[in-house]
């Protein structure tokens, strides 16, 4: 057995030396100056690897790297969080790694001296952006809505509304009013709400004029882009001035991208909710859907299941200055397979929207630095990918997919587990880059 | 001459059917249904369905209320409110699409006023949850394959964005919730401080009493279906307004149903609605899904939509002592194809959905009754009208679902309204031949 181990080890080992000393004979990209989060569980085994074996033989990177694992952020009382934050809005390009949220059972496990707070939400509150949510379209991995052969981007408007609404339980009969005051005192709007017979629910939700008006901004030069037209969804027949206000400065901002969008062959358009979900059911793909918090929060899920795998989902927090960019996957840690990681057990962990935080961060970097044999590059990485997998070289969670759903009719040969998958992503990549 | 010779023949033949269907025995129906006819194409439609779907085969004793709009704007809307009693006191409506007015239809019909929506009336005294369900033809693709049994989506159609206050908000103000308790006393809760932005505010709420109704609603309509139900909230984030949802969903099924459910092999469980948005998409159907207002309104169009034709969906209002039902189409009165009717031209309007108005009716009936010959009829009518289209007859709807624009309008494709009413009607013939 220890033989055999060994044997195994060593075949790797001259494997990736072997790699490793090919990719350095060529001359290395420069790929200028990039914010790299860490992350934790699985996802932070996998990004080490990615960056081991899929990036850093072929770029020259200028890493400002920012360890966002949990120990960490405890470790610094979350100010490692702040520090990358700032670090992405001056250098305009970051990477993350899923990251733990944690709940009353990590601060448990952990030891945390508190309940720290979603590093997502931090960096989103110091950035000011939207995310965008996008599929990675792979040809055998079927849909479960089928007509959806291009990309549906949905950009989540993640401010305020249910998020941080003031909500209690009316205990007993009353009067519900709500009040708004100006700030000198001179106006005062004081409106009944409802008038409780009995017991009952309430909630009061805002949102902000500057956070609309970032949003907007942000969601039509993400489409710009993309090259892909933009649906904003709202009820504003019900909310007529809640939700008016955002078709309203929409409206108002659009003729600042008019020509733009049209000189693209885009445009805008707004649709209510309803409508938009039956007309996204029904479409082919190929828009950004700009929604409101909590539109965005639940037609994202249903999105990302649409398309056939949570696991193929990328995120992009794209802030309003269309300058400043953050990448990540759109899913977790990933913590059943790190459980069984830790217990010497084989996974097949998907990194593919792992390696696509860092194509996009790449793309974009690129892009601000005119640099292009970075962004052919970051190209070449997202083929690999698809092709790759198009190819028949899957992990589990996509080998499942292929099957229709069905565990058990996978078997171990339609699958390659974590490390295998990475290395043949690998061997792909390095093919794709000596041509 | 030879024009008129051959109506004559064809009335002729009609009246020989008529004949042959009257000498069957009729299944007498113990106790009445009320009957509410509605307007324009679906009028028309509602009245073939009854004379010949019905009528030859059963002995009813039908309460009719005549919902068209002019009469209910002659009688100032009280034959809705008539009727919604009737219904109360019989247990079983049965209702024709009906047109809402709006600034248009008030000219059009040189209407008092403008009257509510005759749904909302009779909603609002019968006091029940509206549960939309497609209804499944093989040959008709669904945008969603997986989907082979039907979804329900029951929505709690009372309060929430649909009744709250929403303001415009100027910078520099404060926005506050205020509860005016029938002691005198007041809560104040501040829910924003607009510093530096303006923006918009909302208020909105809920009554135990509604959620309780909704709930029992709910247990009531699983039970009847025998399918598990799964409510959907986002009480992570609501954790008092949704969490009371939660909460009193949970008392009332510890309390009252958990036995039954036990006993029939069905299940209640509280999912997260974007888990819930995410599994549904997954599953294959066969299960009954409580809906908040906002999400019963976006997530019944996606369902519809993803089962392929909106012209497929039945409506019933299930109240919360589980005795009284009310039946209708989900779809509207079909005003273009009307138009097209008034002007001499044929049309192809789908029937379905009325016609499983009045199934789902006759079946509760049968139910109520412990009448069996009542139940089969209802059933085989269902599986006429279900037949007849997986034999390829179909109005134009259905065959552009399955052909496409293009080829599905070409003549022969599909039938007009009076055509497929009769391919119904002899399958039906048929199929009570065989019981």
């Amino acid at each position: 057995m220890r033989p055999f181990l060994a044997c195994s080890s060593l075949a790797r080992h001259v494997f990736r030396g072997f790699t490793t000393t090919n990719a350095m004979a060529a001359q290395k990209i420069q790929g200028g100056d990039i914010v790299e989060m860490q992350g934790d569980e699985m996802t932070r085994i996998i990004w080490d690897l990615i960056k081991e074996k899929l990036i850093l033989p072929y770029v020259d990177l200028n890493v400002h790297f920012f360890d966002l694992g949990i120990e960490h952020r405890d470790a610094t009382d979350d100010q490692v969080t702040i520090d990358a934050a700032n670090a992405t809005l001056k250098y305009n390009v970051a990477v993350k790694c899923a990251t733990i949220t944690p709940d009353e059972a990590r601060v448990e496990e952990f030891k945390l001296k508190k309940m720290w707070k979603s590093p997502n939400g931090t960096i989103r509150n110091i950035l000011g952006g939207t995310v965008f949510r996008e599929p990675i379209i792979v040809k055998n991995v079927p849909r479960l809505v089928n007509t959806w052969s291009k990309p549906i981007i949905i950009g989540r408007h993640a401010h305020a509304d249910q998020y941080k609404a003031t909500d209690f339980v009316v205990p007993g009969a009353g009067k519900l009013e709500i009040k708004f005051v100006s700030a000198d005192g001179t106006q005062t709007i004081q409106e009944t709400v409802f008038d409780f017979k009995g017991p009952g629910v309430s909630l009061s939700m805002y949102n902000t004029d500057d956070s609309i008006r970032d949003f907007a901004h942000a969601s039509f030069k993400y489409a710009l882009q993309r090259k892909f037209p933009l649906y904003l969804s709202t009820k504003n027949t019900i909310l007529k001035k809640y939700d008016g206000r955002f078709k309203d400065i929409f409206a108002e901002i659009y003729p600042e991208y008019e020509a733009e969008f049209k000189a693209a062959g885009i445009w805008y358009e707004h649709r209510l909710i309803d409508d938009m979900v039956a007309q996204a059911m029904k479409s082919d793909g190929g828009f950004v859907w700009a929604c409101k918090n909590y539109d965005g929060d639940v037609q994202s899920d249903s999105v990302a299941q649409g398309y056939g795998s949570l696991g193929l989902m990328t995120s992009v927090l794209v802030c309003p200055d269309g300058k400043t960019v953050e990448a990540e996957a759109a899913h977790g840690t990933v913590t059943r397979h790190y459980r069984m990681h830790q217990k010497g057990q084989e996974t097949s962990t998907n990194p593919i929207a792992s390696i696509f935080a860092w194509s996009r961060g790449l793309a974009h970097r690129a892009t601000l630095d005119k640099n292009s044999a970075l962004e052919t590059f970051a190209n070449n990485l997202e083929a690999v990918c698809i092709e790759t997998m198009e190819a028949g070289f899957l992990t589990k969670d996509l080998a499942i997919c292929v099957k229709g759903g069905n565990a058990s009719a996978v078997t171990r040969t339609d699958y390659l587990n974590t490390f295998e998958f990475l290395d043949k992503l690998a061997e792909n990549l390095a093919k794709k880059q000596a041509h | 001459m030879l024009s008129r010779l051959t109506s004559r023949n064809v009335l002729l033949a009609r009246n020989v059917a008529t004949a042959a269907t009257q000498e069957r025995q009729k299944i007498k129906v113990d106790n009445p249904v009320v009957d509410l006819d509605g307007d324009e194409m679906t009028r028309i439609i509602w009245k073939e369905i009854k004379n010949k779907l019905i009528l030859p085969y059963l002995d009813l004793d039908i309460k009719y209320y005549d919902l068209g709009l002019e009469y209910r704007d002659e009688t100032n809307d009280q034959v809705t409110i008539d009727a919604a009693h009737a219904i109360l006191e019989h247990s079983v409506g049965i209702k024709c699409a009906t047109i809402t007015p709006d600034e248009a239809r008030i000219k059009e019909f040189n209407l008092k006023k403008m009257w509510l929506s005759p749904n909302g009336t009779i909603r609002n005294i019968l006091g029940g949850t509206v549960f939309r369900e497609p209804i499944l033809c093989k040959n008709i693709p669904r945008l969603v394959p997986g989907w082979t049994q039907p979804i329900t989506i029951g929505r709690h159609a009372f309060g929430d964005q649909y009744k709250c206050t929403d303001l415009v908000i100027p910078s520099g103000s404060t926005l506050q919730l205020l509860v005016n308790k029938p002691d005198g006393s007041k809560d104040v809760h501040n829910v924003y401080d607009f510093k530096k932005s303006g923006g918009v505010g909302l208020a909105m709420y809920n009554t135990d009493e509604s959620i309780k109704g909704f709930a029992h609603s709910c247990f009531q309509y699983a039970l009847m279906k025998q399918w598990p139900l799964y409510l959907s909230t986002k009480n992570t984030i609501l954790k008092k307004y949704d969490g009371r949802f939660k909460d009193i969903f949970q008392d009332i099924y510890e309390k009252k149903y958990e036995a039954d459910f036990k006993n029939n092999k069905i299940w209640y469980e509280h999912r997260l609605i974007d888990d819930q948005v995410a599994q549904a998409l997954k599953s294959s159907g066969g299960f009954v899904w409580a809906c908040k207002n906002y999400d019963g309104d976006v997530q019944s169009d996606i369902v519809a939509q993803g089962y392929g034709s909106l012209g497929l969906m039945s409506s019933v209002l299930m109240c919360p002592d589980g005795k009284t039902i009310e039946a209708e189409a989900a779809h509207g009165t079909v005003t273009r194809h009307y138009r097209e009717h008034q002007k001499g031209n044929s049309t192809s309007t789908n029937p379905i959905a009325s016609i499983f108005a009045w199934t789902r009716g006759l079946h509760h009936r049968g139910v109520l009754d412990n009448n069996e010959a009542l139940k089969t009829f209802s059933l085989t009518l269902e599986k006429a009208c279900i037949d007849t289209v997986e034999e390829g007859k179909m109005t134009k709807d259905l065959s552009i679902c399955i052909h496409g624009t293009k080829k599905g309008t070409e003549k022969g494709a599909y039938l007009i309204t009076e055509d497929f009413l009769s391919a119904i009607d002899t399958k039906m013939a048929e199929l009570m031949r065989q019981d």
